[in-house]
């Protein structure tokens, strides 16, 4: 379990600050010297101290190395400690966590739409690779200043097609232990045949978390958890419980006490009408609004239509260094955030995407999130909503200047701020 | 919200989610990624230079967990196969 660092990683690495240390190991900040690259250099204490572990770190490994998304983190390399036991990680380098940002309750409301895009699309792709991950949390999605999100932390990802081929499946998904918190009805459950869509689950709950920015469901147990969903969801309804498809289902929800609703005689507790669901969303989360219409295939075209033109589009002249040609698929989505953030209206594509963001974006006036606790991250949002659309670079390096961490983030923060100001 | 829903049928979908009245806004058909293979869980798929050694090798799978030292001469191997940089 020691800080050192073998002679031929730091041969290769330049140390710069520790940023955490756990049961796991330990994650540096360092720098590549050969390719003057950032990045975390993770050790992992006693890798292979048991199959568990060893299982973990061999499947973040081959994974991530199969992955290759902008919006998914790359781990650069691999490296063998002298000791045998250790192994080392090097990930690319981001400045945050979901979790601390939450915390410090700095994300404005165009920051939380556009880390919700870009979980939607590390999951697509991620999905369309038949990998689910498992263990969606705040603090496995990155961030850093130009809230770029990246999802981490793959120890419990595993492959869609070997689950769905197996013919040992019963007793092959139950072993694992994911954030309670943020686990899916069907795997609280028990369930062995659980898909892509528990990650769509994990990925509400911190959708929710970013809007009141505390757990949406706070479980003490496998048990409570399921109560804790209960208070929100309603009982499940038994069409609803066999959907969850496990045999342990209908046991378990008999032992869930009631969330409010009227208990039946016979049939236990009466689920939730869709009325009363949708009232206790308003009010748990009462700075969303309630989707007017459900968004029907004519409204998903017509969404589609509205952000078709942004291939050919012009460069924006507020778009720091203008799009390459050839341009690579992140930079479309990257520029639409910068505009949005610089409140660029010059440009013809982003006054489009303007318009069309402060119809959604009205809906939810920035100043009116979740007031904060006092303190200095009460500072922070207050400045933070007195601009409009702040970017996350400003906030983040504030947090970070809160925090103690990362205090060399201030300077570059103002060469890039003067840049903004430009546009 | 429609992704917190018992049936997980009933979730939203990623590329729903995508256009979503609420990321639309960041939408760009163009840049949605799909994957061009399944990710394995073979150390072959993660490392193509990756040199098979022993049996077991070709038939990881995450349905039955491996001795220790499997995973450990597995992933030794594959840091000697990453490519250097």
């Amino acid at each position: 379990m020691s800080d050192d660092i073998d002679k031929h990683v730091s041969r290769r690495f330049e140390v710069q600050q520790k940023l955490g240390k756990g049961a796991y190991g330990i994650v540096w900040k360092a720098l590549e010297k050969k390719t003057k690259e950032q990045v975390a250099l993770k050790k992992v204490f006693d890798a292979f101290q048991n199959s568990t572990d060893a299982q973990r770190t061999y499947r973040e490994v081959v994974y991530l190395l199969q992955m290759d998304h902008e919006n998914i983190i790359k781990l650069n390399s691999v490296i063998k400690a002298d000791n045998d036991k250790d192994l080392y990680l090097v990930f690319e380098y981001m400045e945050t966590d979901l979790h601390a940002t939450i915390r410090a309750n700095i994300l404005e409301e165009i920051h939380k739409q556009y880390i919700m895009y870009q979980a939607f699309k590390a999951l697509a792709y991620m999905h369309s690779a038949s990998l689910i991950h498992r263990d969606m949390k705040p603090a496995n999605l990155l961030l850093n200043s130009e809230c770029l999100m990246k999802v981490a932390d793959f120890g419990l990802a595993r492959s869609l097609n070997s689950m769905l081929s197996s013919e040992d499946r019963m007793d092959t998904m139950t072993d694992y232990v994911a954030t309670r918190w943020y686990r899916a009805p069907e795997i609280l459950v028990g369930s062995t045949q659980y898909g892509a869509k528990a990650d769509l689950w994990s990925l509400g709950c911190i959708f929710g978390e970013m809007i009141n920015a505390k757990p949406v469901f706070g479980g003490t147990s496998t048990l409570n958890q399921l109560e804790v969903i209960s208070e929100l969801l309603g009982h499940p309804s038994p069409e609803q419980v066999a959907s969850l498809k496990s045999t342990f289902a209908t046991t378990m929800y008999e032992n869930v006490s009631g969330s409010g609703s009227e208990s039946g005689s016979e049939g236990g507790i009466a689920a939730l009408p869709e009325k009363e669901r949708k009232a206790r969303f308003v009010t748990k989360f009462p700075t969303v609004r309630p989707r007017r219409r459900p968004l029907t295939r004519t409204g998903t075209e017509r969404c589609r239509l509205r952000a078709a033109p942004a291939a050919s589009h012009p460069p924006c002249p507020a778009a720091p260094p203008a799009a390459p040609p050839g341009t690579t698929p992140a930079v479309a989505t990257t520029h639409a955030y910068r505009c949005l953030a610089a409140r660029c209206r010059r440009c013809p594509h982003c006054r489009d995407r303007f318009a069309a963001s402060a119809m959604v974006a009205g809906t939810v006036p920035a100043s009116k999130t979740v007031p904060t606790a006092g303190g200095p991250a009460a500072t922070a949002g207050a400045v933070a909503s007195a601009s409009s659309f702040p970017p996350l670079l400003l906030c983040i390096s504030r947090a970070c200047a809160l925090t103690m961490r990362a205090r060399s983030l201030l300077p570059h923060t103002r060469r890039r701020r003067r840049t903004r100001l430009i546009c | 919200m429609s992704s917190l829903m018992y049936d997980p049928e009933k979730r939203i979908s990623p590329e729903e989610g995508m256009v979503h009245p609420y990321c639309v806004q960041f939408h760009d058909t163009e840049s949605v990624a799909t994957a061009d293979k399944h990710v394995e869980s073979t150390p072959s798929a993660a490392v193509p230079s990756f040199q098979v050694t022993e049996n077991y090798m070709t038939e990881v799978n995450d349905n039955k967990k491996l001795e220790t030292k499997m995973y450990r001469t597995m992933l030794h191997q594959i840091c000697d196969a990453m490519p250097k940089r």
